[in-house]
């Protein structure tokens, strides 16, 4: 255990040591803020899968073990006072904010499974209101089965102790070396005796797949992005006092301008309605203040500025959960916005307000867009024939992104789409027309087309997931489709090599091409 | 910050500074895009080292103890701050055996399973 590789106190010179400076909580969070900047630029040479090594040679428990810790340590005996608590306190800081919210289950996710994984989005098949209209108002119950522990510091005290006896609730408890990051993640224990986190099985796919189930009947479930309730709690707290410092901000310019005549961004009962959200929101029962879904469509539309964007739709997110909150008016918007988004690839996100603001606003609401197929309410609104063809031709042309965490989003929200349809169907609702609907058609070329070229397994599998359910649903005609347009030799293609995403993403391509052969 | 020795030496407890190196591992990256992708203000991505007895000891996947002069050079960084923490009594051997008892919690291997 004490330092034997050369490493330890007093290495000669101390030069190879840099490199291990690596394992300091300081360079892991610039690695997170390097994360950010990749997915944000569309020219940056760094991608997920050359960060991913990163990910996983950080060590765990940085929270707890790194170099201001040691400092403050060494001062505690040295000197009876501590280093400054602005120091130490930079992890529970940069996690406090919405970006390090979102930021830290992807490490957290990677680092368990080897599944890559976009920033907040945790992705669980969940078992909401789905099965019918009975599941109204439980759409929070389940959300955290298989969830990881509370993954923020649960109160902003600035660790005042250092090293503490007492396992913190830590972000980086989870983390474990690349080594044990095989693609099964059973259960593990992390480090030190005193911390012992046992890490619940991250997905579904790999728990069951020793079954022989076929892979598709094997899903059955959305694919939602869900928050642990302390990371919920942290998440609305911090968005809500986005919004009020962005409201307090504009007042202030106005007043400058000499134009007090302007109505302020949030009035009185505006910052009461959000607050009252807070205190809701981890009481799935509890419903929602009715008018927050049209206060939060403000704050997505000018005078508002752009960056409320970002931080509404962080808010939306974890809300469209719940079946009584997505309403239309806020689905329209957010689909003629993604459309717009999506209308022209690659092109620079416009400041416009038609459009979304950022790269990071399309991943965030595709995802919630995902979250609103949790239940049946959503699954209506958005099956509405306007809204379902919007939605799909927009997906369709996010998975020609170049940025995998779009992709993946667009994915899954395609997967929910195709599942949406395929209950509203075995619940009887509306006789089906003759022939295959142009939305069948759009999702089966759509997700299939350039397959091959997507080398995010998580997308891939995610795309899959959609075809195979409409060809499903499809029957002979899906499959003929298919055969039509030369997928088959895709689907064949694909279920001889998989990729690097393996033996999953090779049943289910299989498994579509036995359907379509049929 | 330059190689604190004891001072007051006439004593027959000698007291040596202790100062604390801060560095930016960021180079200001992070006070330049803090605001933008965190929405907060950050001065900087701490890296810090004790230095006392005209070394700094720093955790780094283990502790290390070096050279202040040594280290700066090596590592090509200058702190961006240096704050005086206090004299301690403490002497380097006592600190030592201190490092030595701690270093079991602050080695790469306790990382590792």
């Amino acid at each position: 255990m004490v330092s034997d590789s050369g490493k330890g106190r007093g290495a000669k010179g101390g030069r190879e040591v840099l490199i291990d400076g690596d394992k300091c909580v300081c360079l892991s969070l610039l690695f997170a803020l390097f994360v950010y900047v990749c997915i944000r630029k569309p020219t940056s040479p760094f991608t997920h899968d050359t960060l991913l090594p990163f990910i996983h040679s950080l060590p765990p428990d940085l929270m707890r073990w790194n170099c201001n810790n040691f400092s403050n340590e060494a001062a505690l005996f040295l000197l009876g006072v501590g280093i400054p608590p602005h120091i130490l306190a930079l992890p529970e800081q940069v996690f406090s904010s919405p970006l390090g919210a979102l930021l830290r289950p992807v490490i957290e996710q990677s680092q368990g499974s080897m599944r890559p994984a976009v920033p907040g989005f945790h992705f669980e098949s969940y078992e909401g209101g789905g099965g019918g209209g009975a599941g109204g108002g439980a759409g929070g119950g389940h959300h955290h089965i298989n969830n990881p522990p509370p993954l923020v510091p649960p109160h902003h005290m600035p660790p005042q102790a250092p090293l503490p006896a007492v396992p913190l609730s830590n972000p980086w408890a989870n983390m474990r070396p690349a080594a044990a990051a095989a693609a099964t993640t059973t259960t593990t224990t992390t480090t030190s005796s005193s911390t012992t986190v046992v890490q619940p099985t991250r997905s579904k796919q790999q728990h069951i797949s020793a079954s022989i189930e076929p892979v598709l009947a094997r899903h059955d479930k959305p694919l939602l992005s869900i928050d642990p309730p302390a990371a919920l709690k942290q998440t609305v707290g911090t968005v809500i006092t986005k919004l009020k410092t962005l409201s307090t901000a504009a007042a202030a310019t106005a007043a400058e301008e000499g134009k007090e005549g302007e109505p302020p961004l949030l009035f009185s009962e505006d910052i009461a309605l959000l607050e009252a959200t807070v205190a809701v929101v981890l009481q799935p029962l509890t419903p929602l203040p009715p008018a927050l879904s049209s206060l939060l469509l403000r704050t997505l539309l000018p005078p508002w500025p752009a960056k409320a964007e970002f931080f509404t739709l962080s808010l939306l997110r974890p809300l469209f959960l719940r079946p009584a909150f997505p309403t239309p008016a806020l689905l329209d918007h957010l689909l003629a916005k993604l459309s717009a988004a999506t209308a022209t690839p690659s092109s620079l996100p416009s400041s416009s307000s038609s459009s979304f603001s950022s790269p990071s606003s399309v991943v965030i609401a595709l995802s919630g867009l995902s979250n609103v197929c949790a239940h049946k309410a959503g699954c209506t609104l958005l099956l509405y024939p306007s809204r379902i063809t919007v939605a799909t031709d927009a997906a369709v042309a996010a998975l020609r992104d170049d940025r995998p965490a779009v992709r993946q989003m667009a994915a899954a929200f395609l997967a929910n789409l195709a599942l949406g349809m395929q209950r509203g169907k075995e619940g009887g609702e509306g006789g089906r027309e003759e022939g295959l609907s142009d939305v069948v058609v759009q999702m089966v070329c759509g997700t299939l087309e350039g397959l091959r070229e997507d080398k995010d397994m998580t997308s891939v599998f995610r795309r899959l997931l959609c075809a195979g359910r409409v060809v499903r649903e499809g029957g002979r005609e899906a499959g003929g489709l298919v055969i039509s347009l030369g997928f088959d030799e895709v689907l064949r293609e694909v279920g001889r090599e998989g990729g690097q995403g393996g033996k999953q993403v090779q049943e289910l391509a299989r498994e579509i091409l036995g359907m379509v052969e049929e | 910050m330059s190689a604190p020795g004891s001072n007051g030496g006439e004593e027959e407890a000698p007291r040596f500074k202790v100062h604390l190196a801060v560095y930016d591992l960021s180079q200001g990256m992070a006070r330049q895009l803090g605001p933008t992708l965190l929405g907060m203000e950050i001065e900087a991505i701490y890296h810090t080292g004790i230095v006392v007895y005209g070394k700094e000891h720093f955790f780094g996947g283990g502790i290390v103890s070096v050279p202040h002069e040594e280290f700066l050079a090596s590592y090509h960084m200058q702190p961006f701050q240096t704050l005086e923490l206090g004299e301690t009594e403490v002497g380097e051997e006592l600190f030592n055996e201190f490092l030595q008892e701690v270093s079991p919690r602050f080695t790469a291997e306790t990382y590792g399973e």
